[in-house]
């Protein structure tokens, strides 16, 4: 992608490893990039999104090391050599990861913009606390704005992919 | 019937959940063009001001800016604008509200383009501003349109019956001063386009996540002069992110990313950041409401009247409708036999008021629902039991208002039982 | 007015606290420090600030962890919201700092942001705050002239400022050993579950019976940096603990704290809530106090 360099600035760029999804990438990226601008531009996983740009809205959830974290108040320079899972990583093999299906089974989903946050975030959540209650989910999703649903369906869903992951007792990835 | 059908009373997945759900699914944001291009908006900080000068001279020699455009450079090339954006222009020499657009930038990257728009020069004469709507009615008010005659942009009026025979029957007669917020949509996606130009075809190709592409396709091919045939205008795959009617319009960066792909023959993007949506994107339409009911012994009513003032902000988007919904569902489910209801559309310096869930019967049925609750219990009536004598019964059915409009549908009654 | 990207900066990642000083000084004000970033990269958006370097002091080993020595309690400054929220130490026997850390922001910024961060961006209305005031602790500050301890209480010098001075840098909080008979408790006003404190308050109270021993009360985004309502505890030390006491310190809050009106709430609200939940947190302080205490 494009360096900016500005009015008589020096090179800033760093050259950075980034494991993203269990891929390692070498980039160059400027200090001042979010781990949201280089995921989406320089490494075309448009999976994450803008939702506010201040870690208020949850739609640029991803997962570093297992925890869900605001990519767009992370700096890519500074998550380096940790390992970053978005979207794109969860579905393994061409087939949907249980808590997708779920989200799909429960017509969870209505513009969709903000189910990939809500997915990530049912991820770190049914990692921590397999058998969560209702109050405990709402605390820990409370990150995650949706205008479209009423949050009722993502709730069902969550429980749903709650239940199905106990039965199957998923190994975390 | 017992059959088992296939699909018929089945719960089937929407095709799109599966690439929503994996994030595959494109998004106005998501698109990449080879060339592309990205626009940013310089914004008046000033809620109504003139532009006296505008420097463009660092922006241009910033490396990596292909185009800077003032309200100057885009003038010959525009044509009408649609009726539903009345005076809704791209850029503008008249700032009318905080965010108002006054120049835009394409460049390579968004980071060069913000940094652009930090780099152009405006002088501005501050103008007085108004910001409430019974003060913009007042004359001698700051003229917010000067080719308007005031800054009331519309007037509209309901009636029914003989009002003052109604509220001289009255037993009852109560009434209040409301006044409705200006909620923002607040759509997960900020709002945007994505527009393409081909030099050689004089071909415009224009994506965005819009509610109404073909008004769009339209009001491009009237705005820039372009045969509609030559206008393409295509969703973005998965739609919009949150619409609400935010998104039932076109809006400046429609037509600017339009025009600098027309200027630079390269696909230009313009995404606004969520403080641009707060700012230059529309909302619900505030109300000053002064209702008054009346109401015989038996709590039927007799009588409703209101002055409306609706606040249109800087532009009027979608008032016309608004104000013509707000009043034709002012009298509601209920069997009022005289009204006298006048609207008034008011510009002000604020951002625009447009197109919002309920366009105009959200604050008419808050408003008449509060009153009647206040009725209710000014004469020791149960409010749901006041209505219930009001209410159009599905016996009644088909049921002509006193306002001429033919009511088929009455289940409010069973839903006010339950 | 309102970008998408950050302005333009040199990212440096000191290993050692001296390394990090040196930073600072030697860039002075063209340098700000970043732990989490969550305040820091909203202010560089909106183009509040534009620092050319960025210290990122995250990778500072003596700057993070939460380490009890039977005498006082050290979090580093470093310390994510997260890791305080799970720490069992924090949840039983400092039971005010784990109700705000808890429910602040949301899991994701508890994930990056950071209680040095919390402290130093000194809004007055740092949910952190509060609950460390009236637990006593200290802000432990390494610069230039050394090392040097500062009760958090004296530490806030004004809406947004601290009592660092150039090149210095918060290195942790000390909390003293947790009390026999104290209880404590935090609450906090928001417009959402989400939103920054409208008002918030902190009540540490030691009781015997229904003798107040010693009570502390403090209350965030009622004055410019958060205050302890002293004159509210000191009924409570010489009158005890029932309910006429309590409502008679409720009423007294209202008259020690000078709240303005903002985009979040006015003048009058704020003191109005001020006195019930003031009263709510002494009640469950108290309970708390009568039980193991925490």
């Amino acid at each position: 992608m494009n360096e900016v360099k500005s009015l008589g600035a020096k090179e800033l760029n760093k050259e950075i490893e980034l494991n993203v999804n269990g891929e390692k990438h070498s980039l160059s990226v400027a200090p001042n990039k979010t781990l949201l601008s280089v995921l989406r531009s320089q490494l075309g996983l448009t999976g994450t999104k803008y939702g506010c740009g201040a870690g208020e809205c949850g739609a640029c959830t991803v997962l570093v090391d297992g925890k869900p974290i605001p990519s767009c108040l992370t700096l890519a320079v500074a998550v380096k050599g940790k390992r970053i899972t978005t979207i794109e990583g969860l579905s393994q093999n061409g087939n949907l990861h249980p808590i997708q299906e779920e989200f799909v089974k429960s017509m969870a989903i209505q513009c969709g913009y903000c189910t990939p946050g809500f997915v990530l975030i049912t991820k770190a959540l049914l990692d921590q606390n397999p058998n969560p209650t209702d109050e405990e989910i709402k605390q820990y999703i409370k990150g995650n704005i949706c205008r479209c649903t009423g949050y009722v369906k993502i709730v069902e869903a969550i429980n749903a992919a709650a239940k199905r992951l106990r039965k199957t007792r998923e190994v975390k990835i | 019937m017992t059959q088992e059908f296939e699909y018929i009373g089945k719960s089937i997945p929407r095709l799109e959940s599966v690439p929503k759900v994996t994030g595959a699914i494109k998004f106005l944001d998501d698109m990449t063009l080879p060339g592309m291009l990205y626009g940013k908006f310089l914004r008046s900080p000033y809620p109504h001001a003139r532009v006296i000068s505008i420097d463009t001279s660092k922006a241009e020699s910033l490396p990596g800016v292909k185009l800077v455009l003032t309200p100057r450079d885009i003038i010959n090339m525009l044509g009408k604008m649609p009726a539903i954006e009345q005076n809704l222009y791209p850029l503008t020499e008249k700032a009318r509200y905080v965010g108002d657009e006054v120049a835009a930038v394409a460049a390579v990257d968004e980071e060069t383009a913000e940094k652009a728009i930090d780099l152009i020069d405006v002088q501005y004469e501050e103008l007085p501003a108004v910001l409430d709507p019974e003060e913009a009615m007042k004359p001698g008010a700051p003229q917010i349109h000067e080719e308007a005659k005031s800054n009331i942009v519309d007037q509209k009026r309901l009636r029914a019956g003989n009002i003052e025979d109604g509220f001289k029957e009255a037993d009852y007669i109560f009434e209040d001063r409301f006044q409705v917020s200006k909620p923002a949509h607040v759509c997960l996606e900020t709002h945007g386009s994505l527009s393409s130009y081909d030099t050689l075809t004089g071909k415009l190709t224009h994506w965005a996540s819009t509610q109404i592409p073909y008004f769009l396709c339209l009001g491009l091919s009237e705005a820039l002069n372009i045969p509609a045939s030559k206008v393409r205008v295509i969703n973005a795959e998965a739609g919009c992110g949150g619409g609400f009617g935010s998104r039932a319009s076109a809006l400046p960066y429609d037509y600017c990313s339009a025009i600098m792909s027309i200027k630079l023959g390269k696909p230009v993007k313009m995404v606004l950041s969520r403080e641009e949506e707060f700012m230059a994107t529309s909302t619900r339409h505030p109300m000053i409401r002064e209702s008054k009911i009346g109401l015989r012994k038996d709590g039927t009513i007799v009588a409703y009247k209101e002055k409306v003032i609706l606040d249109t902000g800087a532009y009027g988007t979608w008032v016309s409708w608004v104000a013509a919904l707000t009043l034709s569902t002012a009298p509601g489910p209920y069997k009022i036999p005289n009204i006298w209801i006048d609207a008034y559309s008011v510009y002000t310096n604020t951002s625009v008021s447009g197109a919002f869930r309920g366009f105009g019967n959200p604050q008419a049925s808050f408003v008449r629902e509060s009153l009647l609750d206040i009725a209710a219990k000014g004469m020791g009536i149960d409010p749901v039991e006041i209505r219930l004598r009001n209410i159009i019964k599905t016996e009644d059915l088909p049921y002509t208002t006193s306002t001429d409009s033919l009511c088929g549908v009455a289940v409010l009654r069973n839903a006010l039982i339950r | 007015m309102g970008s998408r990207t950050l302005s333009e900066f040199e990212y440096l990642k000191p290993m050692s606290i001296d390394k990090a000083i040196s930073l600072l000084r030697k860039y002075g004000d063209k340098a700000k420090v970043l732990a989490g970033g969550s305040d820091l990269f909203i202010n560089i958006k909106l183009r509040r600030i534009r620092p050319e370097y960025l210290v990122d002091i995250t990778g500072i080993t003596e700057l993070k962890g939460i380490i009890f020595n039977g005498k006082e309690l050290r979090i580093g400054a470093a310390t994510l919201l997260s890791e305080i929220a799970d720490s069992q130490l924090i949840r039983e026997k400092y039971v005010t700092l784990f109700e705000a850390v808890a429910e602040m922001a949301t899991t994701q910024v508890r994930n990056i942001a950071t209680i040095g961060g919390n402290i130093c961006n000194a809004s007055p209305a740092a949910d952190t705050v509060p609950p460390l005031i009236v637990l006593e602790a200290k802000a432990e500050i390494a610069g230039q002239s050394g090392v040097r301890a500062v009760l958090l209480e004296e530490f806030f010098t004004g809406p947004g400022q601290t009592a660092l001075k150039a090149g210095d840098i918060l290195t942790a909080i000390s909390i003293p050993a947790p009390v026999q008979h104290r209880g404590t408790s935090f609450i906090k006003i928001g417009r959402t579950v989400r939103d920054l404190a409208t008002l918030n308050v902190a009540v540490a109270l030691k009781t015997d019976n229904s003798t107040c021993q010693d009570v502390k009360i403090a209350l965030g985004a009622v004055a410019p940096p958060p205050i302890r309502a002293k004159k509210t505890e000191a009924i409570l030390k010489k009158e005890g603990i029932n309910q006429n006491t309590i409502a008679k310190a409720a009423k007294a809050v209202t008259e020690e704290i000078h709240p303005i009106t903002d985009i979040r709430a006015t003048s009058d609200y704020r003191k109005d809530v001020a006195a019930v939940i003031t009263k709510r947190a002494i009640l469950k302080a108290y309970e708390r106090s009568k039980k193991s205490g925490g």
